[in-house]
């Protein structure tokens, strides 16, 4: 259980192990992951996203 | 030899390291530090300053380390990355290693809700794991996270903080299978001690203790 809540939240850590090792993906959890960027995150200002399949020809 | 710490050398040298914890005053009394160093000083190769323990405020692990240093240990400064992004531990970093720090210890941090600020928001810009990654390219890379140089100026010379960089392993912690048997990929090579929190006993987890052993690059 989550240190945070034993009684009502399952240990996320736990979960996350478990899943990959039944899809047989633990080797994922030992690369190591690069710092995030969040330039696009939370306050980095408004974003814009074209969607390439829905512009019209001219 | 990175950083030329007593803490290194004793490590480096094969031997099997004994630290000790001194946790930072609630207050900004002075004299308890000198006080519990005392106690200390001698006795241990190197002491642990906490950084907000169980996330409740307390001096600073740098403010709290330099007094120690000062009192005559070699402290071992915790950062977490619970309370500062990216760039206020570098800018730590730095003003620890001008005032003298040597050792710095990576942690996660306790959640906030085991301490007296519940409502405060955690930062984790970084996890412990990237902050040992951010340690090392500023020692040995020369640079920020950002890939900048550490000068000030182009025609100013680089000058890098040269930190012993540590890890931690809770031998406890769930899922138990998992954790150090990953430590020789997971880690970035510039991780060079690891040390379980106070809160842990080393001896009460033979086959914790053994597979830390077996993961670590310098494993005592």
């Amino acid at each position: 259980m989550c240190e945070v809540d034993q009684k009502n939240i399952e240990c996320g850590w736990q979960l996350i192990y478990d899943r990959m090792k039944l899809l047989g993906l633990l080797g994922r959890l030992e690369e190591n992951q690069p710092i995030k960027d969040w330039r696009t995150g939370r306050d980095g200002g408004p974003g814009k996203i074209v969607r390439e399949d829905m512009v019209l020809d001219s | 030899m990175k950083a030329e710490s007593n803490l290194e050398k004793v490590l480096s040298a094969g031997h099997f390291a004994v630290t000790a914890e001194l946790g930072p005053p609630k207050s900004a009394e002075v004299e308890v530090i000198a006080t519990k160093a005392g106690y200390l000083k001698g006795k241990v190769d190197a002491v642990n300053i906490t950084d907000n323990q169980t996330a409740i405020v307390r001096m600073s692990s740098i403010g709290a380390g330099v007094l120690a240093l000062k009192a005559g240990v070699e402290p071992v400064v915790q950062i977490t990355c619970r309370d500062r992004n990216r760039l206020a531990i570098q800018a730590d970093v730095l003003g620890a290693y001008a005032l003298g720090v040597r050792n710095i210890l990576c942690l996660s941090g306790d959640h906030q809700s085991f301490g007296n600020h519940q409502g405060c928001k955690n930062v984790y810009d970084l996890d412990s794991i990237q902050l040992i990654g951010a340690l090392k390219t500023m020692r040995d890379e020369k640079k920020f996270i950002c890939g900048e140089e550490i000068r000030n100026s182009k025609n100013s010379p680089v000058v890098e903080p040269r930190i012993y960089i540590g890890g931690a392993e809770n031998p406890f912690g769930d899922p138990s299978s998992s954790g150090p048997s990953v430590w020789p990929r997971r880690w970035p090579p510039g991780w060079t001690s690891s040390r379980p929190s106070a809160s842990t006993i080393w001896s009460a987890s033979r086959s914790g203790c053994a597979r830390c052993a077996r993961a670590a690059c310098t494993p005592r």
